[in-house]
């Protein structure tokens, strides 16, 4: 977790509570590709991805005060993510087949996974998409504006990323490296490597 | 799965880029308006009655159909006083737990608001609301709470 360049995500959940609106545009920016990500494994609309992403957002700034660790707001993210996919999914059919549990079955073609051999990789694709989003969250401001220009295509000069972030030259290269260590070492990526997904195990409702 | 994308430098950063490329919704610019708005749906300082069940997120029972025209159920809780509602092709009925008096008033997020009272058990009725937020204000005798923003309308 960063604290060496500005709030980390526990301090932005807190002044977003309070009422903070600039902690709630920290956040914003930080998990806005994650709920864009879970909406792309559930291949919803584009009119559907904007409803979606709202109404997470709505939830989310009712229940800040329940989030207590930055290990819970990810997990929370994708689970009510994820929901709102399932209930546009839902609606979008007028009867579903019972063992359509999510996993099951492709939203794109409604064909069942035995019948979609990609499906799988496209799953585990997005499962590590997920991982790093999280991961990448979690990042100080500094380290993420730096590493979002480093993946620019196509790239970007040294000169220009200097001019851009007003950081010397010389510092990017260390300042990458430290980057991508916080990145690597992040729990999110961990729970990746031993098989865990990043979701809330737990329903929030309907348990 | 290639675990060697954690050692390598350029391989992370590469795997973050495609992350990053491919949730950036085409979009973007009207999410993340719409996020930003949101925090003015912020609870302050009422007590927040939670949804803790939505049926329509209950998975199916194994060998059956279901279609979609069954009624949708929901439940609100705060600490003192939960709101339970069935939403079906002609209306919400509901009633608010433990059974008693209360008002309940409907607000929409253009502020239209709606109050009804209930019976003495606490069961009330409501017209379908149209589509978008909506949230439940209860008001008793011992306590007053107000449910999250949830859309209530039946959807497409």
């Amino acid at each position: 977790m960063e604290n060496d360049d500005g709030p980390s995500v526990t301090e932005l959940v807190q002044a977003a509570s309070d009422g903070d609106q600039e902690a709630w545009e920290s956040l914003v920016k930080r998990y806005l590709p994650l709920i864009t990500c879970v909406g792309l494994r559930y291949r919803v609309s584009d009119d559907d991805m904007a409803d979606i992403s709202q109404t997470v957002w709505i939830q989310l700034v009712q229940h800040l005060p329940e989030i207590r660790t930055p290990a819970a707001l990810p997990g929370w993210i994708v689970t009510t993510t994820r929901n709102e996919c399932f209930k546009v999914l839902k609606a979008g059919r007028r009867t579903i087949p019972v063992d359509s549990l999510m996993d099951q079955f492709s939203p794109v073609t409604g064909r069942t996974r035995a019948e979609e051999p990609d499906f799988d990789e496209f799953l585990v694709r997005e499962e590590r998409h997920a991982a790093l989003l999280t991961a990448f969250a979690e990042l100080s401001d500094q380290h993420r504006s730096l590493l979002a220009l480093l993946v620019v295509d196509p790239p970007l000069s040294y000169e220009e990323i200097s001019a851009r972030l007003d950081m010397p030259i010389g510092g990017i290269g260390p300042t990458r490296a430290r980057a991508l260590d916080r990145l690597r070492r992040s729990p999110a990526l961990a729970a990746l490597m031993s098989g865990n997904l990043t979701e809330d195990t737990t329903k929030r409702t309907g348990k | 799965m290639n675990p060697h994308f954690l050692d390598d430098d350029v391989a992370l950063l590469a795997l973050l880029g495609e992350a990053l490329a491919e949730s950036r919704h085409p979009r973007n610019d009207e999410l993340m308006a719409g996020a930003l708005a949101a925090f003015s749906y912020r609870t302050m300082d009422q007590e927040l009655a939670s949804l803790i069940y939505d049926s329509m997120l209950e998975p199916e029972p194994v060998g059956a159909e279901r279609t979609l025209d069954t009624l949708r159920t929901i439940v609100f809780e705060a600490d003192e006083v939960s709101i339970e509602i069935e939403i079906g092709d002609k209306g919400i009925v509901g009633q608010v737990v433990p059974p008693g008096r209360a008002t309940v008033t409907a607000e929409h997020r253009d502020g239209a608001r709606i109050q009804v009272v209930t019976d003495e058990l606490g069961c009330f009725t409501l017209d379908t609301p149209g589509r978008g937020p909506v949230r439940l204000h209860v008001i008793t005798k011992g306590t007053t709470a107000v449910t999250e923003w949830t859309d209530l309308g039946t959807p497409n």
